[in-house]
């Protein structure tokens, strides 16, 4: 459509629904035209437009079946309809026609590719294809007439359909159907589909309860290109780090992007292995002041962008949660939105290959000496889910996790970078290859397969593995010869065995690295240590816009999905009026919801209903029915606002006085840098479900790594410096713990 | 709601069918002025508009 047809358009829609031509232009403008169809609650203002608007929608879904120009087809019949619509001038002779499809299956354009006798050398899949090109069709749908009357399929027809659904398969143009209508008595006809002669699993597979907004369709052929070139190049990439000297370079990475998906830790490890912190090119300039380096490549990685769709779906009682019926005993049905997970290839690039403006200097919680060598060992063993003792061994053992007592041992005359590694891969071993007897059984029962064991190089490799990730983590150096045996030990694998161990190794490592994290957190709050120092504090002092985070709050974001938050606003003089009231009430008064001026009173766990609001229901319940007993906040009522944590994304709902409002405006980022995390890490929730928010800890350290070659300013020695030290007071260089480490059976 | 009840909510104007193929078709047959069927004509050619702009934004 051109401006003109699409401002006819709007005109006929602003004089049919009743809203004002202006009004519409300017929606249309703001939010693209296709909002007037999917999307324009917000244009619609009185019951009579929307009513109008319902009914309009109504219409024109019961017309895309006599759309006799651009029909959707979704069966034979209806495709048998348009080809005869089509070919109702050649029924004395044989044509063939093509029709060709969008994705929702509505036909775009049509050709006639011949007349006369249908044989392969006529109908050249070139002659079909090429059309279909052009017209940038998702599918075509094939049709021959035979003025004979008989509907049987020739051999050639035969032929000729195989030949082009697999030149279709190659150009990704699914062939949905070839038909064969009848020249007299022109209500017969024969699907190729139908009888099973041509598979094509989702074949007029669309959904007439799934609309896809026109806004955000599906991702083009160029999309899928660039997403199968980099799909191919991952797996490539994972050979490669085995049988080459990048396994290390590997688990650096990882251990930096901890929270980020497999797939794309792999990514930006095989691209750019010494990065530290990415952002896409606009954040760098909007949220850092920094600009992108002239002639930098960016490092492509795999990013979510899913569609939104609406579907229908029985509408339920929010307090019995059963389907609603009307007065004759019909099932309500209500239009919910839903998201289809969607990926695209994305460019980030690292903070090296950036200029600008200095980022926040974050502080660092892994500084201090032995003392806080202490704290992170006894982070250690809180983290262990088995106890951790120290005890004499031979010098050629430096631990053992013993499977039949349960227990982890460590060589007590170490040095402390010794103890610490061997501690990790210890851990390692307890968390992945502890197959209790009782357990094996469990999982028997339960009907699952038991777990099998590993082999025992898979084990070492994956201890091993965690060890030194989480360890280059902390910036403690372990040694990288440890890894000589990977390349012959990967060789006889299979890449998704491969790529299993190294999603096991990631997952372990993440959940390792949050775990000691927040032990080191709590220690250092129960000793009174304060774990950030006083110089760096100063520098990093947090403002009004974006206050320090309270320890609930983040370990409630960087906590796992299905989970709640309740707010309540604090009981501070000045908010006095505004608490128990609507949201109207703070609207008149130019107020908005800001999370300033709330606690942090609970979070917890549920069990998500069928939408936000159910849950939102039953939440509202719990806390005025059945409080829990460590609840000290008073019964939830209107002004608290309730978080929601789903799908690696929060929601904030103002309690109001009828239902919830959602109020985006709540959720504020919690710093600049950690803006870029979430940004980053939402998107690879998608793929792995990993928690989205790394504690600010965690980013600290993470940002310590970015910073460290700018740095140059004198700093108190680090845990890494120090447990260096110590190592080297003991004249130890470089052990390899983990060759001599051994998990006892 | 059938297309009767639709057409009347939408347009405020009477229709004497609920087939929408006929109506499209004929719409002067259906209804008793020519300014109504002018007005369907209207509401037709938009539901036409919008399946080409659904077919070109799929493009």
């Amino acid at each position: 459509m051109n401006n003109t047809d699409e401002l006819r358009y709007v005109q006929a829609f602003a004089r049919i629904i009743g809203v004002k031509e202006d009004d519409a232009l300017e929606y249309a403008q703001r939010k693209g035209i296709g909002a007037l169809v999917e999307n324009a609650n917000q244009l619609l203002s009185t019951p009579a437009q929307r009513e109008k608007h319902q009914a309009f929608l109504d219409l024109y879904r019961m017309s895309s079946g006599i759309n006799t120009k651009n029909p959707v087809i979704n069966s034979p019949d209806t495709a048998a309809n348009f080809f005869r619509s089509v070919m109702d001038q050649v029924h004395d002779k044989e044509a063939f026609v093509v029709a060709f499809l969008n994705t929702k299956n509505r036909v775009i354009d049509h050709e006639v590719v011949s007349l006369g006798t249908i044989n392969s050398s006529i109908v050249h899949p070139r002659e079909v294809f090429r059309n279909a090109i052009v017209n940038k069709a998702n599918a075509v749908i094939l049709c021959h007439n035979h003025p004979s009357g008989d509907l049987t399929p020739s051999s050639e027809d035969l032929t000729v359909t195989k030949r082009l659904k697999e030149t279709g398969n190659l150009l990704g143009i699914q062939v949905l159907d070839h038909l064969i209508i009848n020249g007299i008595n022109q209500q017969d006809h024969y699907s190729f589909q139908a009888h099973g002669v041509l598979e094509a699993p989702v074949a007029y597979g669309q959904k007439d309860t799934v609309r896809e907004s026109s806004a955000q369709s599906a991702p083009s052929k160029n999309i899928k290109d660039g997403l199968k070139e980099i799909t191919d190049k991952l797996e490539q990439g994972i050979r490669d780090f085995f049988s080459g000297d990048k396994y290390q370079d590997y688990l650096r990475t990882m251990s930096r992007f901890h929270h980020y998906s497999l797939n794309n830790t792999i990514l930006i490890a095989m691209q750019n292995p010494d990065a530290t912190l990415v952002a896409g090119y606009n954040r760098w300039q909007d949220q850092f002041q920094r600009n992108v380096l002239k002639g930098e490549k960016g490092i492509r990685i795999i990013a979510p962008a899913p569609v939104k769709t609406k579907k229908e779906v029985e509408k339920l009682d929010p307090v019995t949660r059963k389907p609603l019926r009307d007065v004759t005993g019909k099932t309500l049905m209500e239009e919910v939105e839903i998201n289809i997970p969607r990926f695209r290839v994305v460019s980030v690039f690292d903070v090296s290959q950036t200029d600008g403006k200095a980022l926040p200097q974050l502080a660092s919680t892994l500084t201090g000496d032995v003392k806080q060598y202490d704290v992170f060992m006894e982070a250690l063993k809180r983290s262990s889910p088995v106890p951790i003792s120290f005890e004499a061994m031979p010098t050629s053992t430096d631990g053992y996790f013993s499977q039949g007592r349960q227990k982890i041992a460590i060589r007590d005359d170490m040095s402390e970078i010794q103890t610490v590694s061997a501690a990790i891969h210890e851990i390692a071993h307890a968390k992945l290859h502890n197959l209790q007897p009782e357990k094996a059984q469990d999982h028997g029962e339960a009907g699952k397969t038991p777990e099998k064991p590993k082999d025992r190089r898979t084990e070492e490799v994956e201890a091993e593995s965690v060890s030194f990730a989480v360890c280059a983590y902390y910036g403690i150096a372990t040694d990288e010869n440890s890894f000589g045996y990977i390349a012959a030990w990967s060789k006889d694998k299979d890449l998704p065995e491969l790529k299993a161990s190294l999603e096991t190794i990631s997952k372990t490592s993440s959940e390792l690295i949050d775990d000691i994290d927040r032990h080191f957190a709590e220690i250092t709050k129960e000793r009174g240590i304060d774990p950030v120092e006083q110089d760096h504090q100063d520098e990093n002092p947090g403002s009004d816009d974006n206050p320090p985070q309270p320890q609930q709050e983040v370990e409630y974001i960087s906590g796992p999905d299905d989970t709640y938050a309740i707010y309540q606003m604090k009981n501070d003089e000045t908010l006095r009026n505004h608490r128990f009231e609507s949201i109207d009430h703070l609207l008149k008064l130019g107020l908005t919801v800001d999370q300033q001026n709330y606690d942090l009173t609970y979070t917890g766990h549920f069990e998500a209903s069928a939408d936000a609001n159910g849950t939102l229901n039953s939440i509202y319940e719990k806390f005025n029915e059945d409080r829990p007993k460590d609840f000290t906040g008073h019964s939830l009522s209107m002004s608290d606002v309730i978080v929601l944590k789903q799908n690696g994304a929060l929601t904030a709902h103002y309690v109001d006085s009828f239902g919830f409002k959602e109020i985006p405006e709540f959720i504020k980022p919690i710093n600049p840098l950690r803006s870029i995390e979430d940004t980053m890490e939402q998107n690879d929730n998608q793929f792995d479900g990993l928690i989205n928010n790394v504690p600010a800890t965690n980013l600290d350290k993470t940002k310590e790594l970015a910073d460290s070659k700018e740095d140059k300013k004198p700093k108190k020695e680090s845990v890494k410096q120090g447990l260096k030290k110590n190592a080297e007071k003991q004249e130890i260089s470089k052990a390899l713990p983990h060759k001599i480490t051994e998990m006892e059976r | 709601m059938n297309v009767k009840d639709r057409i009347k909510a939408l347009l405020g104007i009477e229709v004497s069918t609920d087939n929408l193929l006929e109506l499209w078709e004929n719409p002067e047959e259906y209804v008793s002025t020519p300014e109504e069927a002018d007005k369907l004509g209207d509401l037709f050619l938009l539901v036409e508009m919008m399946a080409e702009l659904e077919v070109d934004s799929d493009e």
